[in-house]
C-alpha cells in the first residue's frame, strides 16, 4: 500500500511538471503583445497566376510599433516593413526588386495594414477581392521547431 | 639611403601582390579542376538566415540533391516541409501535399537562384565570369571565394556571395549570401556525397 501511495505521489509530481509545458504549447501567441516578443507565421499567398509561400516574422521593439519581415522559403527577403499600431500605418522599409514599383507597394501597404489587424485578433485569412489575392497564415510553433 | 629604402619597400610590395595573384590563380585552377569532376552532389544542410531589421535568426534544415548541369532538389524538412525541384525545363514546388509546376522560363528568378546554387555548391561559378567576379583568399585548409554578382537580376538581389571551399575534401561546405537590405543567409553543408548515384525520380516532374 505504501508502495502504491509512493507511486501516486510520484505520478502527481510528474503531472505537475508536465502540465505547465502542455499549457504553454497550446497557448501560441498570434501577435506580439509586449516588447521583445516575436511571432512567426507560415504564409501562403495565392494570386490568379501563381502561389507563393514564405515565413512572416513579427517582432515588437517598442510600444505602438511592430517590425515585420517576409522571407521566401529559400531565405531571401521579400519585404521588410513596420506597422504603427497607434496611427494604423504601414511603412515599407525594403522590398525585393521585382515588387519595387509604386503601384505594387500601394497594394502591399493596404493589404499589410489589414493583415496586421487580422493577425492581432488571431485571424488567419485575408482576401483582397478586387485583386483576387488570398493570404493564409499558420503560426509556427517555435517550441516544436527548436526541439527538432 | 632613403632611395634604397623606398626601392626596397616598393619591391617587397610588388612581390607581395605578385605572390597573391599567383596564389589566387592557382586556387581558382584547383577549385575549377575539382568542380569539373563533380557530376552530382547530395548532402544535408543547415540554413541560418540573419534578419537585420528584426535582429533575429531563422534556422531551416533539409537535404540537397544536385545533378549537373541543371537538376536540383532542394528539400526543407524544418521548420516545415517544402521542396523545390528543377529538372532544367520545369520547376515543381511541393508544400503541404500540394504541388505547383511551372515552366522555368516563366519564372527567371527561380532559374537564376537554382543556377547560382548549383554552380556555387560545386564551385563551377568560378568558370563563368559573366555571372560573377571572383576573388580568392586562403585560411588554413579553406579557400574563401568572394563572388560579386555581375548580372543585373542577381545584382538586384545579392550584394555578395562567399563560398568556403575545403581543400581536403575538395568541396564547398558553406555558402554565405549577402542581400541588399543587410540580411544574410549562411548555408552549411554536411554529410556531403560527391558523384554518388541519385534516384532519377528525385528530379522527376510530372
Amino acid at each position: 500500500m505504501r508502495h502504491f501511495s509512493r507511486l501516486i505521489s510520484l505520478f502527481s509530481f510528474l503531472l505537475f511538471l508536465i502540465l505547465p509545458v502542455s499549457a504553454q504549447r497550446n497557448e501560441l501567441l498570434c501577435y506580439p503583445d509586449s516588447i521583445g516578443v516575436r511571432v512567426r507565421y507560415e504564409m501562403n499567398l495565392e494570386t490568379p497566376k501563381a502561389n507563393l509561400g514564405g515565413i512572416l516574422l513579427i517582432a515588437k521593439p517598442e510600444d505602438c510599433f511592430v517590425n515585420a519581415s517576409l522571407v521566401s522559403e529559400f531565405g531571401f527577403s521579400i519585404i521588410d516593413f513596420t506597422y504603427d499600431e497607434c496611427k494604423d500605418k504601414v511603412r515599407i522599409v525594403s522590398v525585393m526588386n521585382k515588387l519595387d514599383h509604386w503601384y505594387i507597394k500601394r497594394i502591399l501597404k493596404k493589404d499589410l495594414k489589414k493583415i496586421m489587424k487580422i493577425l492581432r485578433t488571431c485571424g488567419n485569412y485575408y482576401e483582397n477581392t478586387s485583386r483576387k489575392i488570398k493570404y493564409n497564415f499558420k503560426i509556427i510553433n517555435e517550441a516544436e521547431e527548436s526541439s527538432i | 639611403m632613403k632611395n634604397v629604402l623606398i626601392i626596397l619597400i616598393a619591391l617587397s610590395t610588388s612581390l607581395g601582390v605578385f605572390a597573391e595573384t599567383f596564389n589566387q590563380e592557382k586556387a581558382i585552377s584547383e577549385i575549377s579542376t575539382a568542380a569539373s569532376k563533380i557530376s552530382s552532389l547530395q548532402c544535408d544542410f543547415v540554413q541560418t538566415k540573419a534578419l537585420k531589421m528584426l535582429g533575429d535568426k531563422m534556422v531551416s534544415t533539409g537535404k540537397l540533391y544536385s545533378k549537373q548541369p541543371d537538376k536540383i532538389r532542394w528539400e526543407y524538412s524544418s521548420p516545415y516541409a517544402y521542396s523545390f525541384i528543377m529538372d532544367g525545363a520545369k520547376v515543381k514546388i511541393v508544400k503541404d501535399k500540394r504541388s505547383n509546376v511551372m515552366d522555368v522560363n516563366q519564372n527567371k528568378l527561380f532559374k537564376e537562384i537554382a543556377r547560382v546554387m548549383i554552380n556555387s555548391f560545386t564551385g563551377k561559378c568560378l568558370d563563368d565570369d559573366k555571372d560573377v567576379k571572383a576573388s580568392v583568399s586562403a585560411k588554413n585548409d579553406t579557400y574563401i571565394i568572394t563572388l560579386l554578382p555581375v548580372r543585373k537580376e542577381m545584382k538586384h538581389m545579392l550584394s555578395k556571395i562567399v563560398l568556403y571551399y575545403d581543400r581536403r575534401s575538395s568541396v564547398v561546405n558553406r555558402v554565405d549570401l549577402f542581400e541588399k537590405n543587410g540580411d544574410s543567409t549562411s548555408i552549411v553543408l554536411k554529410n556531403i556525397k560527391k558523384n554518388s548515384p541519385i534516384n532519377a525520380s528525385f528530379f522527376k516532374i510530372d
